[in-house]
């Protein structure tokens, strides 16, 4: 039995570890979604936000410790929450059929790009730094 | 019937997601299949897609939330890599411009509708920041999802070999590329490599989550303007 109220015990303050996690993250979706309404930004809501908790923790306000219960699941399971975004992409069937050159030019040109740009830049600044 | 869009889109994303830790090939990427399988199934069973969207629904709110939540990877990479991070935002930021400039030329050059080139503007980010900034840009954030899932399938099997070939040999400086230019997918690569490789493509994949909204809404109308 004591046992059990233990393990309980332990599931219940998990729990609640999660909601504060969530409720943390909800209360600057919900406030930055506001904000971007009512000044008509064309800013996404949810980058407002993302960037205001990065604020409000580099300043010590939010502790790390109180987000990370709640964040890691969020974190880990993020390629799921897009799948149905991406999956909408059969809408577009014909406009992707009549333009496949530009988006296999795109698939290899632009990640090549990318890399080297960035690697070499990279590269030549940490050499003169 | 619908309703089983959920549950199974988990289901089986999963059970691909287990494959992928047995097998550890990038071209047997979970996302990549779970979207490729739903594909399929709207197709075969000719379900609507307004359905299909309301029954997803509740992913649209995990989803926003996910991306407040990449504040804590970036609060925890900035800690570690203060001393560079002026070069790393600028190379990132390089990387963000590159990518944006090389797909509006490719499109432009092969007479891609306006819609398709805003659908290809924000390449080389992680893709819930893509879809907010496509959406932004009036693009298809469908296909940039899709895009996106895509080049980092690509850079996660080339971007290694790509490096090399091009004289990039430094560590730290493969890491931030693959991390910048090939968001999540680079950076799971990265982190399967080396250990200073996966700190710089962690910080690389959060400074471009945080450059592409800041930039490309401000450079797109500039391309618009001067590339046609």
């Amino acid at each position: 039995m004591t046992i059990n109220t233990a393990a309980l015990g332990k599931h219940a303050k998990t729990a609640l570890q999660l909601l504060r996690s969530w409720a943390i993250l909800s209360a600057f979706l919900v406030v930055a979604h506001l904000v971007s309404d009512h000044l008509a930004l064309t800013f996404p809501a949810p980058l407002s936000a993302m960037l205001a908790l990065f604020l409000t923790l580099q300043l010590g306000l939010i502790k790390l410790h109180w987000l990370l219960p709640g964040t890691q699941p969020l974190l880990n399971f993020m390629p799921l929450f897009f799948v149905p975004a991406a999956a909408k992409v059969v809408e577009h069937s014909p406009l992707i059929s009549e333009h496949w050159l530009v988006l296999l030019l795109c698939l290899f040109l632009v990640p090549a790009l990318g890399l080297i740009s960035i690697g070499f830049l990279m590269q030549r600044l940490r050499g003169t730094s | 019937m619908m309703w089983l869009a959920l549950p199974l889109t988990i289901i089986a994303f999963l059970c691909l997601r287990q494959l992928h830790a047995k097998v550890n090939s990038p071209l047997l990427n979970p996302v990549l299949w779970t979207i490729i399988a739903s594909v399929l199934c709207l197709l075969l069973f000719d379900l609507d897609l307004p359905g299909y969207s309301r029954a997803t629904s509740p992913f649209n709110y995990l989803l926003e939330l996910a991306v407040v939540a990449l504040a804590v990877p970036l609060y925890k990479q900035i800690h570690q890599l203060k001393k560079q991070l002026l070069l790393i935002l600028i190379a990132v930021a390089v990387g963000v411009i590159m990518a944006t400039s090389s797909a509006y030329v490719i499109a432009t050059l092969l007479d891609a509708p306006q819609q398709l080139k805003a659908s290809l503007a924000s390449l080389s980010v992680t893709t819930p920041i893509t879809l907010l900034v496509t959406e932004q840009l009036g693009g298809i954030g469908s296909i940039a999802a899709s895009m996106v899932i895509l080049i980092g399938v690509v850079g996660a099997i080339v971007g290694f070999s790509l490096l090399r070939l091009f004289g990039i040999k430094e560590r730290s400086a493969q890491g931030l590329a693959l991390g910048g230019a090939c968001h999540a997918i680079g950076t799971a690569t990265a982190i399967a490599d080396n250990e200073l490789s996966a700190a710089y493509a962690s910080a690389a994949m959060a400074l471009s989550a945080i450059l592409t909204p800041l930039l490309v809404p401000l450079y797109y109308p500039w391309l618009v303007h001067w590339v046609g």
